[in-house]
């Protein structure tokens, strides 16, 4: 699996532009006033449950139609020209949609017709999308004997059948093994990296997002948590060590502070410490050399965009407070 | 239909060049098609279409026996048989047309078409979900209904309204007045009109209906029930009111009081016919509303 983050593709440019965007069911407010600049390139959206993931991109779509606010999508105004802003935008749903009783070539061809290809361009358009999407033997089963990574993929064939520069994959690895999610991130990786397609993740499995994203938008509660580059979000630049060492605590704490390491260790020795930036392993065995201490456990910990997003989730809490 | 694969296949991602329509006027046609083709025309629906012919066949065959085989048998059963079976024989009158329009059998193929197609339609959409797949691609909301409509208006149309021009033009070819057809002409538009709103009525209804649930099976089986017991009360009602005022209680009387106005014959029914045509335009109010509703929901359930 080649679906590891390296180095920010984020292209210059928005993609979609939200100002102001308010949406509400009934009396229950779903967005509240979210301003939001969706940069190029393969944006996740993050949130837990309920935080509006869903409600911007129906609102982007045209699904609802927003109280407050605008959207544009590649200049075009998404609220008033929903019809022109779907010909640019390639939707695959959350949950399981399929069109019953057809078969996987006919219910991409039928959404390439959908979506303004003349018949013949969408029936040769479908032969090569369920190709590329891994599906070019299976084409002429009934999408209703697919099993759930193959509907996933049919799913993603008819969010690429009328070619469009702007893909929305909500939650794209749901219900697949770790075998199928590993092939769909590379998928989205291949169309972003080597096809230049912007691409909106909505997901909730943060580990997804953390190996194909560029940048990411945090919600909660229908407002914005936290924005920007990835990298920005993962503090990269202090490695970190979980460690399990064994000696006089009070030594060990002086030495340690000496080398320039900092962290907390508990009674049994047990902590996570912080190495200056740039420094290796050695340096810890160093330190505990000179403490005459010994190393029982070492492990690189590699702190997750869980853990930002909690940590943004917590910061903006703290605010709030 | 090009199923074949194409030769410059292979698994890398191409980009689309070719055109994209922008407004499109019949964006709903490809729906209807995929209806038509997928769903609609299939062997094991073979019985029902089956059942569809039959008045049509039944009426050819006595057309055919009228003009060409025995013209003067015929004409003496024409005389000695009842009312109900002269009426058969009266091909030079709009009513030989019109009777094949309330056949009870055809009735019965409109019922079965729209539980077993029709009904199931949208249903079957809201259990896959594939609504979603639908609206978010470049068309409205009506067109995802006028293509569903038009899948299940036209099997009906075909077989009412194409049945009746067949009718009147085998009378035209096989009959001894060479001036039939043109002469006649005018019968077309009443047949017409009927036979629209006898198909359009029911589609509408049915695609209304399809909405509700879910379960396709449950539906279908409701909406045959509803004709069922609404039969079954005017029947009773009948005993009480033998005049017939509450035949209107039937979808069939009420489409065939419709028919009589539409094609100028004597009404069999006890109600005025402007009740008939009231009933009518409030049920498709109905089911034009229920319609709303399932958009307006649908509206906040996608994602």
């Amino acid at each position: 699996m080649t679906a590891h983050h390296e180095a920010s593709n984020v292209v210059p440019g928005e993609s979609i532009v939200v100002k102001g965007l308010t949406v509400e069911y009934g009396k229950i407010s779903a967005l509240n006033n979210l301003d939001l600049a969706f940069p190029r390139g393969c944006v996740g959206l993050l949130g837990p449950n309920g935080a509006g993931k869903s409600s911007t991109l129906k609102a982007i779509l045209g699904f609802v139609r927003p109280v407050a606010g605008r959207i544009h999508i590649f200049g075009i105004d998404a609220v008033r020209k929903r019809r022109t802003v779907r010909r640019r935008i390639g939707y695959m749903p959350e949950r399981d949609t399929h069109l019953a009783g057809l078969t996987g070539f006919r219910a991409v061809s039928l959404a390439g017709e959908l979506s303004g290809l003349p018949r013949n361009e969408a029936y040769m358009r479908a032969h090569e999308v369920l190709q590329y999407t891994g599906l070019g033997e299976a084409r002429y089963r009934s999408v209703e004997g697919y099993s759930t990574g193959m509907r996933q993929r049919v799913k993603l064939a008819q969010a690429l059948i009328h070619d469009p520069p702007l893909l929305f994959l909500d939650e794209p690895t749901n219900g697949l093994d770790p075998e199928g999610r590993e092939e769909m991130l590379t998928l989205i990786q291949d169309l972003t990296r080597n096809h230049h397609k912007d691409v909106i993740l909505s997901t909730h499995i943060l580990h997804d997002a953390e190996a194909v994203v560029d940048w990411v938008a945090i919600l909660r509660e229908g407002r914005l948590v936290g924005a920007g580059p990835i990298q920005d979000i993962l503090p990269e630049s202090q490695p970190l060590f979980r460690v399990r060492i064994s000696g006089d605590p009070a030594t060990l704490r002086k030495t340690l502070a000496h080398f320039g390491i900092s962290g907390e260790l508990d009674s049994r020795g047990s902590g996570l410490l912080s190495l200056p930036a740039g420094a290796g392993p050695r340096l810890l065995f160093q330190a505990a050399s000179t403490a005459s201490a010994c190393i029982h456990d070492l492990r690189q910990h590699r702190p997750g965009l869980e853990e930002a997003f909690f940590h943004a989730l917590d910061e903006k809490t703290e605010k709030t407070q | 239909m090009t199923d074949r694969v194409p030769e410059r296949l292979n698994s890398e991602y191409r980009r689309y060049t070719g055109p994209i329509r922008s407004r499109r006027f019949l964006a709903w046609w490809p729906i209807t098609r995929t209806e038509l083709t997928t769903r609609v025309f299939r062997w094991r629906y073979i019985l029902l279409y089956l059942v569809a012919f039959g008045p049509l066949l039944f009426r050819e065959a006595i057309l055919y026996a009228r003009f060409v085989i025995a013209p003067v048998q015929i004409r003496l059963m024409n005389e000695m048989t009842s009312s109900g079976m002269s009426r058969l024989m009266l091909w030079d009158q709009l009513d030989f047309y019109s009777d094949y329009l309330e056949d009870r059998v055809l009735w019965l193929f409109l019922l079965l078409a729209t539980a077993v197609l029709g009904v199931p339609m949208v249903a079957r959409d809201l259990r896959t979900r594939a609504w979603e797949i639908y609206f978010s691609r470049s068309i409205g909301r009506m067109d995802y209904f006028l293509g569903k409509f038009a899948a299940i208006f036209l099997v009906l149309f075909t077989l009412t309204w194409g049945g009746a021009l067949s009718l009147y033009l085998s009378t035209s070819l096989l009959g001894p007045d060479a001036d039939f057809f043109l002469h006649n002409l005018g019968w077309l538009f009443p047949l017409t009109l009927y036979s629209a709103l006898l198909c359009g009525f029911l589609a509408l209804g049915a695609l209304a209906f399809g909405t509700l649930s879910e379960n396709g099976l449950l539906l279908a089986g409701s909406w045959l029930g509803l004709f069922f017991i609404a039969f079954c009360i005017a029947r009773v009602l009948r005993w009480v009111r033998p005049d017939g005022a509450f035949d209107w209680i039937d979808p069939k009387y009420l489409l065939m009081e419709a028919s009589a106005a539409i094609h100028g014959h004597a009404s069999t029914s006890g109600f005025p016919t402007w009740v008939s045509f009231l009933l009518l335009g409030f049920l498709t109010v109905i089911s034009l509303l229920i319609l709303a509703h399932f958009l307006r929901r649908q509206k906040e359930g996608i994602g």
